[in-house]
């Protein structure tokens, strides 16, 4: 807040001068950007025609005609410029796009839009949330500033995603310096980390598998088991933090030959094994003992057993204190800190030692590296397919607004081998295996999803034309449209209506405040303008935070501040520098006037019933005011069911 | 010239259906127990030092130079930063042994307010909500869950799994500004924006009239327009209040704000939270607490003589809480660091007993850790809410079905007879 306070008189010095500048480029005769991508190849024409046969076949078999593809490219246009880079596009754009004859246009612009700084930075944005959150953490450990620019880094250099996922599980280091651990320091709560946090987050953001509620309810994934649970947690087990940042804590862990383990018997602790301790800096005291864990014993624990168990019991020793852990791993004994061990569950009650196991595909954990490396290493397997269709699930949901799985959160799709879901979700898996045959390319998946036939259809459909000559239907005739509406949607035969999210309101109405685009060329007083209010605004909106892709309906406190708030006012004033002043300006005459004004704000022209109406308003107004009718205008338009809701 | 009534009712013509509810008796006019029942929470941000507030230690090394003061209440003693509250604590009870495992401001401020700790799959609603999603009355015009003053986001009781609807009304300078409730002031243009939206919204009916119908965005203009219509909105202002009463409060962000959630609750609304920043004293933690004490202490007591006078404490549960306490130990900066081990809260009223003082910190000279330092009683948030709950009339242990399918309970945790009367 100081840093702001401090800022903004500069900022504003530096805007008045550059305003001056900016605001006599005209938009309306902006040529089409030079160098556009090379069209489509004709692999990702194929990929695309994948996907597209597995929709018709899948129609065909519910029996549904699709809706027709959008009228309209401009609306699809729109779609793209929400879902790549949170914002309507600006008139510039619009321009430009229509100007551009090419019939692949779509797919060029596509590539341009990916290309472009602000898609790498509004995606690290979204992703980072499944990642690290969105609470503030502590802000000595975990900069978010820092991991979201990080990963907008690898955004725009196209890094294959599973790298970025290895990256964010095994980094090390300082969380400023390497900003990937700010994935693991995002899970450091009351001075530790918060390693169950760890593992569950890493299930659900990479493998799209919530398993941290198998225990409460009748789970689809019940299978999924506490031990299992602990089994990957115990991957984070050696995860430690200190001056030099984020770092595997090896030191802590001592090695001896196995031929040691003669010395492991159960009872008073051996001087040899004692030894071990000591020069793992474990201070064991005297009445400490040794209790062998399964059958044959790998594992031991040393604790000091409460004075009301005197007789131990091998892994029944529920109330024992545990020291450490011994553990032979191959030809190697080692000792562990239990602190670093999954060894307590959280009542406390049972004492348990949970080496690190995956709940399947062992096979898929090379042999060496760290636990974290392999934890990595299995995460992103070329045979984990949850993988790829977590992923891809949740790529699809920043498209549309809500995950292809539609049946529950983005982040838990029913298991791949279920014989059940299996047909709901093959697209995924069609999906999935483009992504991994190119290389976990981001980019790629957004592209394939953005040409394919669901992103293109339009968000009417003919079904629902009898509701339009205002005549009420009977009560079963609309049950049944609506059951019919209902199964076009769920099948993803018409573009579903979602309600935009916060970021992507104030974007889109800043973006309409402005008729050039608002991105790193904008004008610094603009961008700073942009971050602030975006910031602000999205707080008092309500921030979903990481269930952004939950279906809601608005609120009132958002209608009202969508109607009445300071912002909106700024906005609709027709200023010398905002769009409802410029367009009245530039413009040649009142229907042009319009005309640019609904571009603006909805990215189409005014249909001839909202000509004939807005046209007598505004003209009614050259007798009264047109700066206010101008600014009723936009308001309208800001506050139409169209404007907030993606379509 | 016409008033926004005809505009909303030349709107209703226009096949908007903007519609008032009709304003007949209301329950919120009812006085006494039989009262529907509303909450006050007065949030102390930041997390407040119970040794500064209602559970000083004098003649201890840690203590620090904080008195103690007797209050109407026989046997307790509280900082002598309260002296007016100090002639109303009789009404309510102080429990001097709450615990908590989240010693960060934000996690702290989750479990607090919901009684759950931090879940990364699950959003648990406040109290707050949980009330005005149980308890509802469709004769209040103005939201029933409200927030006023300011701090971090975080601190904005949510709707959590209960949907955005139930997050809390949000009133940055209570009193002052009611931000976003006011339309423009002129009629003629506000018909003429309600048309062009009726015109906009034909043209986006085509082919997806049903569609359209389930974004429910014409119902929450509507219900938008409603409240902005309301006479219910006097309750955010005080035009009406005189000058005395206003500064009994003290004329801070903090005592306009108690006296408009006096003024809510009158009108119905079911849970207020006013937020009092500025409790983490890191540093200067005693005369941080002084100056704390200055808005907290004649707001506290005006809210609490008010509710009394105005026989609205039987049905209203006033609550002052924060995130955690601070530190028995002095730091070297003379300041107190995050204790979520053992701290206070003030509860009350509602139809609570009154008069009860729970659970006992250790004398801060004492040696030790946490677990040296472990309160007697000890008294948990879950306990706490559940007893609220059960109070005003809510099944506390029922469970919700979360989005994801999960059942949960309302509250995780079981009344303290204590403060249930009989």
């Amino acid at each position: 807040m100081p840093l702001r306070s401090a800022l903004l008189p500069v900022l504003v010095a530096l805007g008045v001068c550059g305003l001056s500048a900016w605001a006599v480029r005209s938009p309306l005769d902006l040529q089409p950007a030079a160098s556009l991508p090379a069209a489509a190849d004709a692999d990702l024409a194929s990929a695309v025609a994948g996907v597209d046969a597995a929709f018709a076949e899948r129609w065909a078999a519910a029996g549904l005609t699709p809706a027709p593809e959008a009228e309209n490219e401009l609306v699809i246009f729109r779609r793209l410029s929400l879902a790549l880079h949170g914002t309507i596009p600006s008139l510039e754009e619009i321009r430009a796009f229509e100007s551009d004859r090419d019939p692949e246009r779509l797919a060029r612009w596509t590539a341009t839009m990916l290309a472009d700084q602000r898609f790498a930075d509004y995606f690290a944005e979204r992703l980072g949330r499944s990642y690290v959150g969105v609470d503030e953490g502590q802000f000595i450990l975990f900069r978010r500033d820092r991991f979201n620019e990080w990963l907008s880094q690898q955004l725009r250099e196209n890094q294959p995603y599973d790298e970025i996922v290895r990256r964010m599980i095994t980094g090390t280091g300082v969380w400023t310096g390497e900003p990937a651990t700010n994935f693991l320091t995002a899970a450091y709560a009351n001075d530790q980390f918060d390693r169950n946090e760890l593992a569950g987050r890493t299930v659900r953001a990479f493998l799209g598998q919530r398993i941290d509620c198998a225990q409460c309810h009748d789970h689809p994934f019940a299978h999924w088991k506490q031990a299992e649970f602990e089994g990957l947690t115990a991957h984070y087990s050696e995860l430690q933090v200190s001056l030099v940042g984020v770092e595997d804590k090896a030191g802590m862990r001592y090695e001896t030959d196995a031929a040691n383990t003669a010395n492991l018997v159960a009872g008073p602790i051996a001087e040899k094994v004692r030894k071990v301790l000591r020069q793992n800096k474990l201070n064991v005291p005297d009445e400490a003992v040794v209790q062998p864990l399964g059958e044959p014993p790998t594992q031991w624990i040393v604790c000091v057993p409460a004075s009301d168990v005197p007789q131990m019991e091998a892994a029944a020793a529920t109330t024992a204190d545990v020291r450490a852990v011994i553990r032979i791993e191959g030809d190697k004994v080692r000792a562990f800190d239990p602190e670093r061990e999954h060894v307590i569950n959280p009542g406390g009650a049972v004492v348990r030692v949970a080496p690190p196991s995956v709940p399947f595909g062992d096979e898929w954990e090379p042999e060496h590296g760290t636990r974290r490396e392999k934890l990595a290493a299995w995460v992103t397997h070329p045979e984990n397919r949850r993988f790829e269709r977590a992923i891809a699930n949740r790529v699809w949901g920043l498209m549309f607004g809500k995950p292809y799985y539609a049946a529950a959160a983005v982040d838990d799709l029913p298991d791949p081998d279920d014989p059940v879901t299996a047909a709901d979700t093959a697209i995924l898996d069609l999906l999935g295996e483009d992504f991994r045959a190119h290389d976990c390319d981001l980019r790629r998946l957004v592209q394939v999803i953005a040409a394919s036939k669901p992103f293109r259809l339009a968000s009417n459909h003919p079904v629902q034309r009898v509701l339009d000559s205002g005549e009420d239907l009977s009560e079963d005739a609309l049950r049944d449209l609506k059951q019919t509406v209902a199964e076009l949607e769920r099948e993803w035969a018409v573009y579903p209506l979602v309600r935009l999210r916060p970021e992507q309101v104030i974007g889109s109405m800043l973006q309409a405040g402005h008729l050039t685009t608002i991105d790193r060329n904008s004008h610094l007083f603009v961008r700073a303008v942009r971050f602030f209010r975006e910031r602000d605004f999205v707080n008092e909106f309500g921030d979903p935070g990481e269930a952004e892709l939950e279906q809601r309906v608005g609120t009132i406190p958002q209608a009202l501040l969508r109607m009445n708030g300071e912002f909106s006012k700024e906005l609709t004033q027709a200023g010398p520098f905002s769009a409802p002043g410029r367009i009245v300006g530039i413009s040649s005459s009142t229907p042009q006037c319009l005309e640019t004004a609904y571009l603006v704000c909805l990215t189409r022209r005014p249909t001839a019933a909202e000509a004939d109406f807005f046209l007598n308003e505004l003209e009614e107004s050259r007798r009264r005011d047109k700066g206010a009718a101008m600014q009723d205008l936009f308001w309208t338009l800001f506050n139409a069911t169209e404007f907030s809701w993606n379509h | 010239m016409f008033t926004r009534r005809d505009a909303l009712r030349l709107a209703a013509g226009l096949g908007l259906s903007f519609s008032l509810p009709a304003l007949t008796a209301r329950a919120a006019q009812q006085r006494g127990a039989e009262r529907p029942k509303s909450l006050i929470t007065l949030w102390m941000a930041g997390g407040p030092s119970q040794l500064e507030t209602w559970d000083p230690h004098p003649g201890t090394k840690n203590g620090g130079p904080t008195q103690a003061i007797d209050t109407k209440l026989p046997g307790l003693q509280i900082a002598h930063h309260f002296p007016q509250t100090a002639e109303q604590i009789q009404h309510l009870n102080v429990i001097r042994s709450l615990v908590s495992k989240e010693g960060d401001h934000e996690r702290g401020t989750y479990f607090v307010q919901t009684g759950y700790r931090p879940d990364p799959t699950v959003v648990h609603p406040a109290l707050g909500a949980v009330l005005a999603r149980n308890l509802p009355d469709d004769s209040v015009q103005i939201p029933l869950h409200v927030s006023l003053g300011s701090g971090a986001g975080f601190v904005v009781p949510r709707g959590g799994y209960l949907g955005d609807d139930f997050d809390a009304f949000r009133i940055f300078e209570p009193g002052r500004n009611i931000q976003n409730l006011r339309g423009l002031s002129n009629d003629d243009r506000n018909t003429r924006r309600l048309q062009g939206l009726d015109v906009l919204d034909r043209a986006f009916r085509r082919e997806r009239a049903a569609s359209v119908d389930n974004t429910l965005h014409q119902q929450v203009v509507q219900r938008a327009l409603t409240m902005m219509d309301s006479d219910q909105l006097k309750a955010f202002e005080f035009a009406d209040e005189t000058a005395e009463t206003i500064a009994r409060y003290g004329d801070t962000r903090f005592g306009r704000g108690c006296l408009v959630a006096r003024r809510l609750v009158e009108t119905g609304v079911r849970a207020v939270q006013v937020v009092l920043s500025g409790f983490d004293t890191h540093a200067q933690n005693f005369s941080g607490h002084e100056t704390q004490a200055k808005e907290l202490d004649p707001a506290f007591a005006a809210l609490i003589a008010d509710l009394v006078d105005r026989d609205l404490l039987a049905s209203t549960i006033v609550l002052c809480i924060g995130e955690f306490g601070r530190t028995p130990q002095i730091n070297p900066l003379d300041g107190r660091d995050h204790w979520p081990n053992g701290f206070s809260c003030v509860v009350g009223g509602g139809g609570l007993v009154s008069g009860q003082i729970i659970g006992a910190t250790a004398n801060p000279d004492t040696t030790g850790d946490a677990a040296a330092m472990k309160p007697s009683d000890p008294v948990s948030v879950p306990d706490l809410y559940a007893t609220l709950l059960q109070t005003m009339g809510v099944d506390y242990e029922a469970e919700e079905i979360t989005p994801v399918g999960r059942p949960l309970k309302r509250v995780d945790g079981t009344p303290l007879s204590r403060l249930l009367p009989g």
